[in-house]
């Protein structure tokens, strides 16, 4: 693969992690990592944040070889995660300290004292690559599970088994006494650093961007485009739809071994259906079938989820929000009529919404020059109620995101397009990305 | 070639084909014709795999492909073109193609087979990187038999070729299963425009309710008053 026809977010996310490098090795600072220590170059409110959305990122591009280059709709991400999490937290928490001491023990007695201490200071690393890998294995299996009558069910019936799964999934962890049933796990070491995130994000985008575009890839999309035609051709697609679920399954866990090695906590509350809409919200978002868009809208997702915890914040989303729809509405009249009267109308709405948030942003001015002019009037400050809302202002925002964009774009975001970094530079963005590649 | 015995099959509680004996030999075109709902599609659901079998069997080319998976069947030589074109929408027409010697093991001959298909269809040469979902439906139909002789099928299954297409386009069509078997392909063709159907095929089976109810010569079914009145509208 030439290195310019490497996803947009894959090149991009690299030369982030450069700039980073370079920017270190200039100021000269020392201490041992880049991004913990004394001075570290993101600070440690927005490392959580793109933890977060590193980690929004792995699920959403997984989810997206099941729901978008596949074609069949799970609704069960969150039970692989929650598989992977668990799994993997119980490897690390009970079985890979003890496990590890004694191979230690053994290797420094009978081979080599020295390799027994290299070992010992590499601990971590080594402890948690096999947790990850551990939990990754369960969830594979989980999803290997989850496939099988995946073969028989189609659309719907096949989104109602995998939210059955995540429910199933959910109750067992709540009735699982070694993990803290309902009341969560607690005591999981705390192995994830945004260098693992990150590290594991580029590999998925990685690993699911080259599955895509290899034979076997074109063998998902025939069976999402058709899939009498694929059997009729002669493609196996019992084998290529469970072979979707696992891989997807694995990231998941992946995902989930993550999470539960960062908040040194799991609950079974954090997995439920809730999570998978979630991860569903932002593969539909980014558009179907594109894994930029799937990478982009997640952390995306996951940065307006900060930004909208004030009241500040969610004015200038919104506002955004609204330049984006008229822009889109616009693109629409446009492509359908013409004459600047529908250029008007293309506009009306979009410019009544806008009146009606700042009307909410500065009600408390707006209230006291009304109430000057109408002192019977008793108006409500709607910024003040926007503010005791809190984080719930931000599930109104979703909503409103989603409906916008299904209804000007129901392809997405995206659609079904990737960006690779070659075609920004030459100024275009390439039509059909995984697809034309292929040509 | 292909030996069908007392097959039946059942959707559900109904059964749509009972007991269907039916045989297609080497070089042939055999046509199934015969209304709509008798069992016309069914039958070749059953040949390809893509339905199974509630009692009978199939042979074909000395295999008994009675419970064969339909991925197993199509190395050994069998191919359907599944009705309503089924193309794969958002890929391009050479991604079609090339999924169509999916099955193949003997990848070094492709280069040959794309050339020849783009000869037979040089509307398909065309438009090789134009996403096959946007092509006309006479297009489709073409790209969609063009894939299935990808795979260098010895039996094509054809389901309706003629299936929304113009006049003109159906004609062509007809002009495309002569010239398939002018290459050696055996075909059994399932139509509704009998006329079309019995002009270019050697043998005819006719269909009713799920019983062959008539067989022979093309041309002698053809002529036939009973034919005629039913499928020929004469």
């Amino acid at each position: 693969m030439r290195p310019s026809s490497l996803p947009f977010p894959l090149v991009f996310a690299w030369r982030v992690f450069i700039f980073f490098v370079v920017v270190r090795a200039l100021m000269g600072v020392q201490g041992t990592t880049l991004f913990a220590g004394k001075h570290p170059i993101i600070n440690p409110y927005y490392q959580n944040i793109l933890i977060n959305a590193g980690i929004a990122i792995i699920l959403a591009v997984s989810l997206n070889l099941i729901n978008g280059i596949t074609g069949q709709f799970s609704l069960g991400h969150a039970g692989f995660m929650a598989v992977g999490a668990y799994i993997s937290a119980y490897f690390s928490k009970e079985i890979g300290g003890v496990l590890f001491a004694q191979l230690i023990a053994l290797i420094s007695v009978h081979i080599s004292k020295q390799l027994g201490t290299l070992l010992l200071t590499f601990q971590q690393p080594i402890l948690f690559t096999i947790a990850i890998l551990v939990g990754a294995l369960a969830a594979g299996a989980a999803g290997f599970l989850v496939g099988l009558p995946s073969l028989r069910l189609r659309g719907d019936y096949l989104a109602i088994v995998t939210l059955g799964f995540n429910q199933i999934i959910v109750s067992l962890i709540r009735n699982w006494k070694a993990v803290g049933e309902a009341s969560g796990y607690i005591g999981i070491p705390k192995f994830t650093t945004f260098a693992w995130v990150f590290a594991l994000a580029i590999a998925c985008i990685w690993s699911i961007r080259n599955l895509a575009s290899s034979a076997l890839g074109r063998e998902m999309r025939a069976v999402r485009d058709d899939e009498i035609a694929a059997e009729a051709s002669g493609i196996n697609t019992t084998r290529v739809k469970v072979v979707a679920f696992v891989y997807s399954a694995m990231w998941a866990g992946v995902a989930g071994a993550l999470q539960a090695h960062y908040i040194q906590y799991a609950n079974p509350n954090d997995f439920t259906f809730l999570r998978s809409v979630e991860v569903v919200v932002s593969v539909v978002l980014g558009g179907l079938g594109s894994i930029t868009g799937s990478a982009l809208s997640a952390a995306g997702l996951t940065v307006l989820q900060e930004v909208l915890r004030d009241v500040p914040g969610a004015f200038y989303t919104s506002v955004a929000l609204v330049g984006l729809a008229a822009y889109w509405n616009f693109v629409r009249v446009k492509s359908e009529q013409s004459g600047s009267k529908s250029m008007l109308r293309a506009f009306v709405v979009p410019f009544f919404a806008l009146i009606a948030i700042c009307l909410c942003y500065w009600s408390p001015q707006v209230n006291a020059v009304l109430e000057r002019v109408f002192p019977r009037l008793d108006l409500p400050d709607l910024r003040a109620a926007l503010e005791s809302s809190k984080g719930a202002l931000r599930y109104v925002i979703y909503s409103v995101i989603l409906i916008v964009v299904m209804l000007l774009r129901p392809q997405g975001l995206l659609g079904r397009r990737e960006w690779s970094l070659a075609a920004l530079q030459r100024g275009r963005r390439v039509g059909k990305g995984v697809e034309g590649n292929l040509a | 070639m292909l030996s069908i015995r007392n097959v039946r099959v059942r959707y559900g509680p109904i059964e749509a084909l009972h007991d269907i004996s039916l045989e297609v030999n080497e070089g042939e075109v055999v046509t199934l014709i015969g209304s709509n709902g008798a069992g016309k599609t069914t039958t070749l659901g059953a040949v390809s795999g893509l339905l199974p079998l509630a009692g009978g069997q199939i042979h074909f080319d000395g295999h008994d492909i009675t419970s064969l998976a339909p991925h197993k069947r199509v190395p050994l030589g069998l191919i359907q073109v599944p009705e309503g074109r089924r193309i794969f929408g958002t890929m391009t027409v050479a991604e079609n193609l090339d999924l169509g010697a999916y099955a193949r093991t003997d990848r070094a001959n492709l280069r040959n087979e794309l050339d020849e298909i783009y000869a037979l269809f040089p509307r398909l040469a065309e438009r090789r990187n134009q996403a096959a979902g946007t092509m006309s439906g006479g297009e489709q139909q073409m790209l969609a038999v063009g894939r299935a002789l990808m795979s260098r099928p010895k039996l094509l299954l054809l389901d309706e070729p003629s299936l929304g297409l113009a006049p003109l386009l159906v004609k062509e069509i007809f002009a495309v299963v002569k010239r398939i078997r002018a290459k050696g392909v055996t075909v059994l063709l399932v139509e509704q425009n009998a006329h079309k159907a019995l002009e270019v095929a050697d043998r005819a089976y006719v269909l009713e309710t799920g019983h062959i109810s008539m067989t022979g010569d093309a041309k002698t079914l053809a002529n036939d008053p009973r034919i005629k009145a039913a499928y020929l509208g004469a």
